[in-house]
């Protein structure tokens, strides 16, 4: 028995096209006969494993495959999110702007001013007076 | 067909393959998610989702790329200690310590065969190979499986007769 008659008692195991007359002489041989068994229960092993997914990880990537906005969906969507974005942009320019400028201007000190008005408005009245006399006070030299 | 129509019908195939690729319950899944998040995101750009082939072939490619980033920096698997294993888990794990004796395309090859379901033309598209290759890899694959599953049990065997020899012997 060469590798050519186990190999092609391979390719029928799987259900594909060989000739016929070289698999019944690869079958007649005991040593093909056990190959196509231990084949068979390779398979099998295969097919019984008892390993599962979470189901947790099921359920949930489950919920998300369904979940998803289909493409054409998303093709409507996205032209009408293009103007809102951009007018979100906008305002955010314009308070940006409005803010900048808002500081470029320095107001004068509101007590100060408030005081100067006050006193223009309102002189103090005079309650004494002072009198300065030459020689004693000051000197014209 | 839909991707969740696929995860449901091809969920179990796919994280099988990831598992005996892998050898670890949390690489399979999160390799399968990615799968089918990846066969989603194609078909929310316009993309047309395609068979249980299109799917292994995104598995495919999937797995190559985590291979070379593995081999870049190796991840530690931590195995767990001492757990009671069943005889049928048992022979779950001598064939995926089997099938890390292959050579990496011919397990391949063997797990799109036997896991993925795949025909050998699906298989020659996928590892982009032609349909005798794939006759070829199989039957090589299944060869060298037998070799290294006939070791234990044949030495399963030899325990079993001489544990029913001792028994004769005692009764």
């Amino acid at each position: 028995m060469d590798e050519r008659d186990l190999e092609i008692i391979s390719a029928f195991a799987d259900g594909e096209s060989v000739d016929t007359g070289h698999l019944v002489e690869a079958l007649e041989n005991p040593a093909g006969h056990a190959a196509l068994l231990d084949f068979l229960r390779m398979r099998e092993t295969v097919e019984r494993d008892p390993r599962r997914p979470s189901p947790e990880m099921v359920v949930a990537l489950s919920e998300r495959l369904e979940r998803r906005i289909p493409w054409w969906r998303r093709a409507i969507l996205v032209p009408a999110a293009v103007p809102a974005g951009l007018g979100l942009l906008l305002a955010l320019f314009l308070s940006f702007w409005l803010a900048l400028n808002a500081s470029v201007q320095t107001p004068q000190p509101l007590a100060e001013t408030a005081l100067e008005e006050t006193v223009a408005a309102n002189p103090p009245t005079p309650d004494r007076v002072l009198r300065f006399e030459e020689g004693v006070d000051w000197l014209s030299q | 067909m839909p991707v969740h129509n696929l995860f449901k019908e091809h969920h179990l195939r796919v994280y099988r393959y990831f598992l005996r690729q892998s050898g670890t319950e949390t690489v399979a899944e999160d390799m399968t998610q990615e799968v089918f998040l990846r066969a989603l995101r194609i078909t929310s750009g316009g993309g047309q989702a395609g068979d249980r082939a299109w799917l292994f072939r995104i598995a495919r490619n999937l797995w190559i790329d985590r291979w070379r980033q593995m081999k870049r920096r190796p991840e530690k698997t931590e195995l767990p200690e001492s757990a009671a294993v069943h005889p049928r888990q048992e022979a779950q794990m001598r064939l995926d310590d089997a099938l890390h004796q292959l050579a990496d395309e011919d397990r391949e090859v063997f797990l799109l065969k036997e896991v993925g379901g795949l025909s050998y033309d699906e298989i020659a598209a996928a590892c982009r190979t032609s349909h005798a290759s794939v006759r070829s890899r199989l039957f090589r694959a299944r060869q060298s499986l037998r070799t290294y599953l006939a070791e234990p049990q044949a030495q399963q065997r030899q325990a079993q007769q001489r544990q029913a020899q001792q028994h004769m012997g005692e009764s």
